[in-house]
C-alpha cells in the first residue's frame, strides 16, 4: 500500500504503462505497433519539451535539434563502433544532455536570453548542428547512414514490438518525471521563474542552476527518445531528422493541451497525432502540414494557454514581454 | 590582375550584391520587429511567395518582370495590413507573434509546394536579353562578372532603404511610429493613430517582400526550401544592424555575404551557412561587453 499521493499517482502512471505494454501481446500488426510507437514518441518529445519549456515558460525551438541529437549519436556509435546498443542509448540521453546543459550555462548568465532571444538561439543552433552534421563524414558526411544492417541482432533488432515497448518505456520515465516535478518542489521553483524570475530569485529559488539542470533534462529526454528512432528509420539522414515541422508540432501539441498541467502535452500530443495519421491516410502529406500549422495559428491567436490550461483554472496575467 | 585577384574581387562584389538582396528582405523583418514588436519570420516566406507570383505573372501572363510589381506590390500591401490588423486586434504580444509567424512560415512551405510543386523553376529561358547580358563594369571591375538582376537588387535596396530610412526620421508617419514604440499611451494621446500606423506600417513591410520576390524571381531559381537557408542570414542582420534599423541591417547584410562568400571561396562552401550565424552567436555571447545602437535595441527587445 502506498501513503502518500506522489507515489501513488507514480503508480498510477507506471500501472497505465504496464497496460500499454500487452499491445504486442494483443496484436502484432506492424500498422498497430507503428502508430502506437508514433503516439507515444511524440508524447515523449511533447511532455520532456514541457518540463523546461512549458513549466518556466522558455519556449525552446530546438527539441527537434536534440532529438536529432540522439538520433545520429546511436546511428553513429552502431555504425561506427561495435559498442553494444545499451551504449549507445544511454550515450543519446548524454550527448543531447550535455549539449543543452552547456548551452543553459552560457545562456542562462544572462537574463536577456528569454521570449524571443531564447526562441531564436535555439531555432539558429538547430540549423548549425545540422549544418555540423552534414558536413561532418563520421556523422553523415550528407550521404545519410544505413542504421538498419547495424541493427541488426541488437537489443532492438528492427523488431517492431521491440521498438514499440522501448519507447513506451521512455514514455513513461518521462511523464513520471514530468509528474514529480509538476507535483515538486522542483517544480513550484520552475512555476516561480514563470511567474517571475526576479521574485523566485529573492525567495530562495536558485534560477540558474534550476534553469541549467531542467533544460539539460529535458534535452536529455528527447535524445533519449532519438536514439531507438535511428533503428526505427532504419536510414537516417539530415533532411527527415532536422525538419522544422518536429519543433512546430511539438510546440502545437504542448500548446493545445496546456503548458502548465504535466499531462496537458500529452493529451495535446494523442490529438494531433490522431489528426496527422488521419490526414495522411488520405494520402496529402502537404495538406496535413499546412492544416496542422493553421490550427496552431489560429490556436496560439485565440487562446494561447491551451486546452489544459483553459481546464485547470483561470490563467494568471502574462507577465513575461 | 591575376587569377586570384580576379576570384576575390568577383566574390566580393557578388556577395555584396547579394548583400544588398538580404538587407532589402530584412528592411520589413527589422521594422516590424524593432518598432511594431512583430517578429515576422513569415516575411522571408512571403518574399518567396512574391517570388512565385512573379514567376507565373512573367511566365504564363507574359508580363514584364518590372510591371509585375503593378500587381504585386499592392496586393501584398493589403494582404500585409490584413494580417496587421488581425494582430492588433487581438492585442499579440512579441512572443506570440514568433509563434505565430513560424506557423505561417512552415504552412507557407508547403502552400508554395502544393501550388508550384517543390520542383526548381527558373525564369532565366524567357527573360529578354537586356535582363541577362552581363553588364559591362569601369576599372578596376572590368573583369567582374555582374548580371542585371544583381544591380537591380542593389537599386531597390538602396531606393527602398534609403525611402524607409528618410521616412522613419522626416514624416509624421515615422514619427509617430517611434513615438508609438516608446510609449503607445502617450502616443495616442498626442494624435498618433495606433492602429492606422501599425497596420499601414505592416503593409509597406509587405510591400518591400514584393519588391524583393520580383528581384529573387530574376536572380536565381525558386524552389520552396529557399526561405530557410534565408532565414538565418535575414534574422542575423536585422539582429546586427539593431532591430528598427533598415541601414543596419544592409550594412550587416552586405558584410556577412561578403565574409561567407570569401569563406566559402578559401574554404569549403558547404559550411559557409554556418558563418552568419556564428556571427549572431558571438555577438550574442560578447553582447555584455559591447555597448553600441544594436545592442541597446537588442536589450529593449528582451
Amino acid at each position: 500500500m502506498i501513503r502518500n499521493a506522489r507515489g501513488r499517482g507514480t503508480a498510477g502512471i507506471v500501472a497505465a504503462g504496464l497496460l500499454l505494454a500487452a499491445l504486442p501481446a494483443v496484436s502484432e500488426r506492424t500498422y498497430v505497433l507503428t502508430l502506437g510507437y508514433q503516439l507515444l514518441l511524440w508524447t515523449t518529445l511533447a511532455v520532456s519539451w514541457n518540463l523546461f519549456s512549458g513549466f518556466a515558460n522558455y519556449p525552446s525551438f530546438g527539441h527537434g535539434m536534440f532529438f536529432g541529437i540522439g538520433v545520429y549519436t546511436t546511428s553513429t556509435m552502431l555504425t561506427a563502433t561495435s559498442l553494444p546498443y545499451g551504449v549507445a542509448f544511454l550515450a543519446s540521453f548524454a550527448v543531447a544532455g550535455g549539449v543543452a546543459v552547456l548551452l543553459g550555462l552560457a545562456l542562462f548568465r544572462s537574463t536577456r536570453f528569454r521570449g524571443d532571444l531564447f526562441g531564436l538561439v535555439t531555432l539558429v543552433l538547430a540549423f548549425v548542428v545540422a549544418t555540423v552534421v552534414s558536413n561532418t563524414s563520421l556523422l553523415d558526411g550528407g550521404t545519410g547512414v544505413f542504421v538498419r544492417a547495424a541493427a541488426e541482432g541488437t537489443l532492438l533488432d528492427n523488431s517492431p514490438a521491440r521498438l514499440y515497448l522501448t519507447v513506451l518505456a521512455l514514455a513513461t520515465l518521462t511523464v513520471v518525471i514530468a509528474y514529480l516535478i509538476a507535483t515538486g518542489r522542483w517544480g513550484l521553483g520552475l512555476t516561480a521563474i514563470r511567474d517571475d524570475e526576479e521574485v523566485a530569485e529573492s525567495s530562495g529559488v536558485n534560477t540558474y542552476r534550476v534553469k541549467v539542470l531542467t533544460f539539460g533534462l529535458s534535452a536529455g529526454l528527447a535524445g533519449l527518445v532519438g536514439s531507438p528512432h535511428a533503428v526505427f528509420l532504419g536510414y537516417v539522414e539530415v533532411g527527415s531528422v532536422f525538419p522544422l515541422s518536429i519543433p512546430l508540432f511539438v510546440l502545437m501539441m504542448a500548446i493545445l493541451g496546456g503548458t502548465t498541467t504535466w499531462f496537458g502535452p500529452i493529451i495535446g500530443a494523442v490529438l494531433v497525432t490522431a489528426a496527422q495519421q488521419a490526414l495522411i491516410g488520405q494520402g496529402q502529406a502537404e495538406v496535413s502540414q499546412i492544416i496542422i500549422g493553421m490550427l496552431l495559428v489560429v490556436l496560439i491567436l485565440v487562446c494561447p494557454n491551451g486546452l489544459g490550461g483553459l481546464l485547470r483554472r483561470r490563467p494568471r496575467e502574462e507577465v513575461t514581454s | 590582375m591575376s587569377p586570384m585577384q580576379v576570384a576575390v574581387l568577383q566574390t566580393i562584389v557578388s556577395g555584396a550584391l547579394l548583400g544588398t538582396l538580404f538587407g532589402t528582405i530584412a528592411l520589413g523583418v527589422t521594422v516590424k520587429w524593432g518598432l511594431l514588436g512583430i517578429a515576422d519570420f513569415f516575411h522571408v516566406s512571403l518574399t518567396l511567395f512574391g517570388a512565385y507570383v512573379t514567376y507565373s505573372l512573367v511566365s504564363v501572363a507574359g508580363l514584364h518582370p518590372l510591371a509585375t510589381l503593378l500587381v504585386t506590390v499592392p496586393s501584398f500591401f493589403l494582404l500585409g495590413m490584413a494580417l496587421q490588423w488581425i494582430f492588433v486586434r487581438l492585442e499579440v504580444k512579441l512572443f506570440t507573434s514568433l509563434l505565430v509567424t513560424f506557423g505561417l512560415f512552415v504552412v507557407a512551405e508547403s502552400v508554395i509546394t502544393l501550388l508550384w510543386s517543390a520542383d526548381t523553376l527558373t525564369l532565366r529561358p524567357v527573360l529578354p536579353e537586356w535582363l541577362t547580358a552581363p553588364v559591362a563594369l569601369p576599372w578596376p571591375l572590368q573583369q567582374v562578372r555582374v548580371l542585371p538582376p544583381d544591380l537591380l537588387a542593389l537599386v531597390a535596396a538602396i531606393v527602398l532603404i534609403g525611402t524607409t530610412t528618410w521616412a522613419l526620421r522626416a514624416t509624421r508617419l515615422g514619427r509617430g511610429l517611434h513615438a508609438m514604440h516608446q510609449d503607445p499611451g502617450i502616443a495616442e494621446v498626442f494624435g498618433v493613430r495606433l492602429t492606422r500606423t501599425a497596420v499601414l506600417v505592416a503593409g509597406f513591410a509587405a510591400g518591400t517582400a514584393a519588391v524583393a520576390g520580383m528581384v529573387v524571381a530574376l536572380k536565381m531559381p525558386l524552389s520552396p526550401h529557399l526561405p530557410l537557408h534565408w532565414l538565418g542570414v535575414v534574422v542575423v542582420s536585422s539582429l546586427l544592424g539593431g532591430l528598427g534599423r533598415p541601414l543596419g541591417a544592409l550594412i550587416a547584410a552586405v558584410f556577412l555575404m561578403i565574409v561567407q562568400n570569401l569563406w566559402a571561396l578559401f574554404y569549403s562552401p558547404s559550411w559557409a551557412p554556418v558563418i552568419a550565424f556564428s556571427f549572431l552567436l558571438l555577438y550574442l555571447v560578447l553582447q555584455p561587453l559591447l555597448t553600441g545602437r544594436g545592442l541597446r535595441s537588442l536589450g529593449g527587445a528582451a
